[in-house]
C-alpha cells in the first residue's frame, strides 16, 4: 500500500505546485514575459494568509478571494505602470525587469516581515481521513480541489467570456487584436493582473501545507518555470498535467533516493523529457504572436 | 547634445574608438594591478569578489551573448570548479595550481559531453536544460559524502588575500582576452552566424553543433577557473553557496546591462551592478536590496537598449534617449 499513498501524496502536492505554474504560465504564454516576480507575488499572497489568519483569525481558505485581489490590484499596476513601458522589448529586458521588482518586491518583505520562517495552523490542521492504511489530510485535500477548480474556471474565463476571449485574440496576434478595438495596454494589464491574482491564491494554499518566508519566492519562480516547460506552454491544461507529474515525481524521488536528492531526480527526469520532447508533454509549437510582435 | 553632435561622433573613423577603449582598458588594468599595494584589505576583498563575478558573466557571455543560447546554469560550472579544487586540494593532497587547471577542464569536459544532447535544444527549453543540470549538480554536491556531503569542504588555509586578487585577476584577465580572441575568429563570426539564424548558418556549411559545443565547453571552462580560486581563498565551501542558482540570474542581468554579445560589456556590467550593490550594502543596510533593486528598474525602464548598445552605436543625445524610451511601449 505504500506506493498508493504516495501517489495520493504526490497528487496533493502537485495540485498546489500546479496552481503556482498556472499564472505564471499564463503570463508567460500571453505577454512572452518571464516574471521573475511570480515566486514574490506567491510570497505576498502566503503573507496576506498569514497575516489575516494571526491578527484577525481569519480562516486560511476564506482568505483566498482576498489575497487574490490584493494580488489583481497589485498586478495590473505594476503591468499598467511599468512593464508596459518596454513590453515590446526582447523577452530578456522584461526579464530584467522582473527581476529588479522581484529583488524590491522580496527585500521589501524582507525588512517589514524579517526572515523569520511561519506557518499558518488552523485547529483542524491534523485531521484526515483513514481509508484502512491510507491517510488523505483534510488540508492537503482541499488544496487539491480548489486547486483543481480555480484552473478549471480559468480556462473557462479563456474559453467563454468576451474578455477571455480578448486575451486569446491578443496571444494570437496584436495587430489584428488592436484592429477590432482591443485596447492592448489594459487587456496586457488584466492578464498580469489574473496571472498575479492566481500567483495570490496559490500563495494562500501554500501557507497552509508548508513553512513561509520572505525569501522563499524565487525557489518557487524555478517550480514554476520548470513545471511549465515541463507540461508545455501557453496552455491551462499543460501547467495542470505538467504540476501533477512534478509531484508525483518528488515523492517518488525522495521515497527511492532520499529526500535530499528529490530535486536532482526531479531535474534528471525533466532532462530526459526535454531531450524526448523538446517541446514538452503537451505543448505545441508556439504559434501566437508575442507582446513584441 | 542634439543629433549633429551625435552625427560626427559617428564620422569618426572606427578605428579611434577602438584604440581609446585600448587605451582605457590598460589604465583601468594597471589601476587595478596597483590596489594591493596600498594595503587596503577591504577593496582588495571587494573586488575579487567582483572579479570573480566578472568571469562567471564574461563566462555566460559566449554562450548566451554571442551564440545566443540563454544558459541558466552557468553557477554549476562554477561550483563544480570549486568542489574539484575542494576534492583535489583537501582529499588527494594536490598543490593549488594543477587543482586549478583540474577546475578548468573538467568543467569543460563535462560540458562538452552534455552539450551534444543539450545545445539540440532551443530558447527556453535550453535555459531550463540548463538550470535543470545545474541544480542536479549542487544537490549531487549536497548529499555525495565523499564531497562532505551538507558540511561541505575544508581546504588548507592559503595565502594572504593579494594572491587570490591576482589570481582572480589573471583569470579574468584570460576570460577577456579569450573572448577578445574568439571574437575576432573563425569561431566568433560561426557563434554570431548561430545566434542570427542558426538554420540559415548550417546551410551555408557552418557546423553549427560543433561550435556551439565548443563555445559551452570555453564558457564552462572559464567559469570553473573563477570557482577554483574562489573554493581556495574561501577555504570552506558549502554547495548552496558555490551552486547558489539566484545567482544565475544575476550574472544575465549583468551581461544584458553592459551589452550581450561585446567583448567587456559583461565585465562592465559585473563591475556596475556588484560595485553598486557593494557600496549600497555599505551605505544603508537595511534598504541597500530595496534600492538596488529600484535601480535595476529604473536602468531598464529608461536604457531599454542597455548601456552598451548606447555606447556601442554612439546613440546618445536627448532626441535618441526619447526615441529608446518610445520604442518599446504599447
Amino acid at each position: 500500500m505504500l506506493t498508493v499513498q504516495q501517489i495520493i501524496n504526490g497528487l496533493l502536492l502537485g495540485g498546489v505546485l500546479a496552481l503556482v505554474a498556472l499564472g505564471f504560465s499564463l503570463v508567460w504564454g500571453i505577454l512572452n514575459i518571464i516574471n521573475i516576480a511570480h515566486g514574490s507575488f506567491v510570497m505576498i499572497g502566503a503573507f496576506v494568509t498569514y497575516w489575516l489568519f494571526d491578527l484577525f483569525g481569519v480562516d486560511p481558505f476564506l482568505s483566498i478571494p482576498i489575497s487574490m485581489m490584493v494580488l489583481f490590484v497589485l498586478g495590473y499596476a505594476i503591468q499598467r505602470g511599468i512593464i508596459n513601458w518596454v513590453v515590446r522589448a526582447p523577452a530578456l529586458i522584461t526579464l530584467l525587469l522582473t527581476f529588479g521588482l522581484d529583488l524590491l518586491l522580496s527585500s521589501l518583505a524582507l525588512l517589514w516581515w524579517k526572515a523569520d520562517v511561519r506557518s499558518v495552523n488552523p485547529s483542524y490542521g491534523g485531521s484526515r481521513i483513514q481509508f484502512g492504511t491510507l491517510v488523505v489530510p483534510y488540508v492537503q485535500l482541499s488544496t487539491l480541489i480548489l486547486a483543481l477548480a480555480i484552473t478549471a474556471l480559468l480556462w473557462l474565463f479563456l474559453a467563454r467570456t468576451r474578455l477571455g476571449q480578448a486575451i486569446r485574440a491578443t496571444a494570437y496576434d496584436h495587430t489584428g487584436a488592436k484592429v477590432v478595438g482591443i485596447s492592448l495596454g489594459s487587456i496586457y494589464a488584466v492578464t498580469f493582473g489574473i496571472g498575479a491574482a492566481i500567483a495570490g491564491a496559490a500563495g494562500s494554499l501554500v501557507a497552509v501545507v508548508r513553512p513561509i518566508s520572505p525569501t522563499m519566492g524565487a525557489s518557487y519562480t524555478v517550480l514554476a518555470f520548470a513545471i511549465c516547460i515541463l507540461g508545455g506552454l501557453g496552455n491551462v491544461a499543460g501547467a495542470l498535467i505538467g504540476g501533477l507529474i512534478f509531484g508525483l515525481v518528488d515523492v517518488f524521488g525522495a521515497a527511492w533516493f532520499g529526500a535530499g536528492y528529490a530535486d536532482a531526480v526531479v531535474f534528471a527526469i525533466l532532462l530526459v523529457i526535454l531531450l524526448l520532447r523538446p517541446q514538452g508533454i503537451l505543448g505545441r509549437e508556439y504559434s501566437g504572436g508575442t507582446a513584441e510582435g | 547634445m542634439g543629433a549633429n553632435a551625435s552625427r560626427r561622433r559617428s564620422l569618426l573613423p572606427p578605428i579611434t574608438s577602438r584604440s581609446l577603449g585600448w587605451v582605457l582598458s590598460v589604465l583601468v588594468l594597471i589601476l587595478l594591478v596597483a590596489v594591493p599595494l596600498n594595503g587596503d584589505d577591504y577593496w582588495v576583498r571587494v573586488l575579487t569578489g567582483i572579479f570573480a563575478v566578472a568571469v562567471m558573466a564574461e563566462g555566460w557571455n559566449i554562450i548566451g551573448g554571442f551564440t545566443g543560447y540563454a544558459a541558466f546554469g552557468q553557477v554549476g560550472w562554477f561550483g563544480l570548479g570549486a568542489y574539484t579544487v575542494g576534492v583535489a586540494m583537501s582529499r588527494w593532497g594536490w598543490p593549488f595550481w594543477p587543482s586549478l587547471i583540474a577546475a578548468g577542464l573538467l568543467p569543460a569536459v563535462v560540458a562538452a559531453l552534455i552539450g551534444v544532447p543539450i545545445l539540440r535544444l532551443r530558447g527556453h527549453y535550453f535555459a531550463i536544460a540548463t538550470l535543470a543540470f545545474g541544480i542536479a549538480l549542487g544537490e549531487l554536491a549536497n548529499n555525495l559524502r565523499y564531497v562532505g556531503a551538507s558540511s561541505g569542504i575544508s581546504l588548507p588555509i592559503g595565502p594572504p588575500f593579494a594572491f587570490f586578487y591576482y589570481v582572480m585577476l589573471a583569470v579574468l584577465v584570460l576570460a577577456v582576452v579569450a573572448t577578445w580572441l574568439i571574437a575576432r575568429s573563425r569561431l566568433g563570426y560561426a557563434l554570431v552566424a548561430i545566434r542570427e539564424n542558426e538554420q540559415a548558418a548550417a546551410v551555408l556549411g557552418v557546423n553549427t553543433a560543433l561550435y556551439k559545443t565548443a563555445a559551452f565547453a570555453i564558457s564552462a571552462l572559464l567559469t570553473g577557473l573563477a570557482g577554483g580560486v574562489q573554493a581556495y581563498w574561501s577555504t570552506s565551501i558549502y554547495a548552496p553557496t558555490v551552486f547558489d542558482i539566484t545567482r544565475n540570474v544575476d550574472l544575465i542581468v549583468m551581461a544584458l546591462l553592459g551589452g550581450a554579445g561585446t567583448v567587456l560589456g559583461p565585465v562592465v556590467g559585473a563591475f556596475l551592478l556588484d560595485g553598486l550593490n557593494e557600496q549600497l550594502t555599505g551605505a544603508f543596510l537595511q534598504w541597500h536590496a530595496v534600492i538596488f533593486g529600484a535601480v535595476v528598474l529604473l536602468i531598464v525602464l529608461f536604457l531599454p537598449g542597455g548601456l552598451g548598445g548606447l555606447v556601442a552605436q554612439g546613440r546618445t543625445g536627448v532626441r535618441n534617449f526619447l526615441r529608446d524610451l518610445k520604442a518599446f511601449r504599447v
